[in-house]
């Protein structure tokens, strides 16, 4: 029967090569996808997926070297759901481009699209205050300038004097 | 002392000692490790380049702490600088592949009897069967169901994040987050395609009611003339009212609730799709409005359009606080114009004027967050 500590060994490196598998899949996804962005589109979830199934294997890595091994499975089971998320979608979008329709749907606005809704609305909103500002009689407005302008002038005058 | 004790104290190293020690074993195998010339082409080399890199760093960092007198800490770097070079020996000699779609992983299954994992990659799954199927049959979601998917894809999202955290207050978190999205996505699924992701009967038991609950106001909903109708767009608001609240009391384990909360929805489906049959039937056609004379109708109100800013602003960005607060200062200000200019308080309007244009200019400063920011 082996010894509490023939288990863990054997347990460390089951694990040890777990995490050498999963960085490997995490690589060629990683390929894969690169060559999806160059060729036809470039998916920002599957992008995110796999920047958080890495940042999940390091920290797999620092658990396993403190001897945490049942974090250690936690965190190869959360790079996994990652890896296999942006998987699902890599492998979607490329049948989706062999079919020739390259008709590709975002599960999540891609940041360039909301910056462009942000944009469109932010000019909306615009157009109705200048609209608004076209509601002002014209004299008023002139009046307030040469106020101002009077203000100005005074407020320099003061500050001749003072410096004279 | 006696002799077994001497040999006790032989073998119990002092941490310094542990340390050197380590630090040798790991500036050995770094001296020893191949050239990355020397590897087969084919492997996968870049890993390796990688691990072995974190493996010298690891070793810089043993000996500097080994060298300030902190030999724990020491320890702790090359033991980690040792589990890197053993990472980057296995990437040497492992045969590199080409991406292979549906590869498996045999994950750790941590809690039996909650089935989370399973319910995990079940979420997985659904979201990119929906994705599949919008992409295969050129369908154009709604700006409503758009933002329902977008809501079940930040519940995995959740789910995922409440799995790594392990939270022993709350362990039901994990599997409430994915059946919520389990539940929205076999509605998605039956409101773009007219059928069902799963089918209820092959469900748990418990959650039978919810996904055929699900089903029927999605199919109901799937009526491109129940969304052109105004009483068909109140219905399906209603519906999905319902399917939430059925979700909460599920969760809230209320089965009187849930149980008339099934019998509202199954009424309010036959009500939709009733009234979608009748708005296409000649009796009543100038009730289908055109999605397109509905769009140019309503020109959004300056609220509305604040609204829609402050969720897109909600949903993408990551310190939303100073955006967020633009608006709300453009929104108040905006109204307090359009009431000066009522008033014909012209210098009040003229000075409200250059708050909403200093505001717009401060928001346009904040777009800039979203080129400048990698996914």
């Amino acid at each position: 029967m082996p010894g509490p500590q023939k288990n863990k060994s054997a347990r460390r490196a089951a694990q040890v090569s777990r995490t050498a598998i999963l960085e490997q899949l995490i690589w060629q996804l990683e390929t894969a996808h690169q060559s999806a962005a160059a060729n036809y589109h470039r998916s920002e979830l599957a992008e995110s997926s796999l920047a958080n199934a890495t940042t999940t294997i390091t920290e797999a890595v620092k658990s396993l070297a403190l001897g945490e091994h049942d974090a250690v499975d936690r965190l190869h089971n959360v790079a996994w759901f990652y890896a296999k998320f942006a998987q699902d979608i890599v492998a979607a979008e490329s049948t989706e481009h062999l079919l020739g329709n390259n008709r590709f749907f975002d599960l999540i606005e891609p940041r360039s699209k909301v910056q462009k809704d942000l944009r469109d609305h932010l000019d909306l909103l615009s157009t109705k205050i200048e609209n608004l500002h076209a509601r002002i009689p014209q004299f008023w407005e002139l009046d307030a300038d040469a106020a101002q302008a009077d203000k100005q002038a005074d407020a320099d005058g003061h500050a001749d004097k003072r410096n004279s | 002392m006696e002799f077994f004790e001497r040999i006790e104290h032989m073998g119990k190293k002092t941490p310094g000692e542990k340390a050197s020690q380590v630090l040798g074993k790991l500036a050995d195998v770094i001296a020893d490790a191949p050239d990355v010339a020397d590897l087969e082409s084919g492997n996968y080399t870049e890993l390796f380049v990688m691990r072995l890199e974190k493996a010298k760093r690891a070793y810089g960092k043993a000996k500097n702490a080994l060298a300030h007198n902190n030999p724990e800490l020491s320890i702790e770097h090359a033991e980690r600088g040792l589990l890197h070079y053993e990472l980057a020996a296995i990437h040497a000699c492992t045969e590199a592949t080409a991406f292979v779609a549906n590869q498996t992983f045999a994950k750790t299954i941590m809690h039996g009897g909650l089935n989370l994992e399973e319910t995990i990659e079940k979420l997985q799954d659904a979201i990119c069967r929906i994705k599949m199927m919008i992409e295969y049959k050129n369908i154009s979601p709604s700006k409503e169901l758009r933002a329902r998917l977008s809501t079940v894809v930040q519940n995995l999202q959740d789910a995922i994040e409440a799995y790594a955290r392990n939270d022993e207050n709350d362990p039901t978190l994990v599997s409430d987050t994915s059946i919520g999205g389990l539940i929205w996505a076999q509605y998605i699924h039956a409101a773009l395609g007219g059928d069902a992701l799963f089918v209820p009967k092959q469900e748990a038991r418990t959650l039978r009611g919810l996904y055929q609950l699900a089903l029927e106001s999605g199919v109901a909903s799937y009526n491109l003339v129940s969304r052109r109708i105004k009483d068909g767009r109140n219905k399906i608001n209603s519906l999905e009212n319902v399917l939430q609240s059925a979700i909460d009391a599920h969760f809230e384990g209320d089965t009187s609730a849930l149980e008339n909360f099934f019998r509202v929805g199954a009424i309010e489906a036959n009500a939709l799709i009733k009234a979608a049959a009748k708005a296409m039937s000649n009796d009543a056609p100038d009730q289908v409005m055109n999605e397109e004379e509905d769009a140019g109708r309503s020109t959004p109100s300056f609220k509305e359009t604040v609204g829609e800013m402050m969720d897109l602003i909600h949903s993408h960005h990551q310190s939303p606080e100073n955006a967020i607060a633009s608006l709300s200062y453009l929104q108040k200000d905006a109204s307090a114009l359009k009431r000066a200019i009522r008033n014909e308080e012209w210098q009040k309007a003229l000075n409200l004027v250059i708050c909403c244009r200093a505001e717009i200019s401060t928001l346009s400063g904040a777009l800039h967050y979203f080129s400048s920011q990698e996914p």
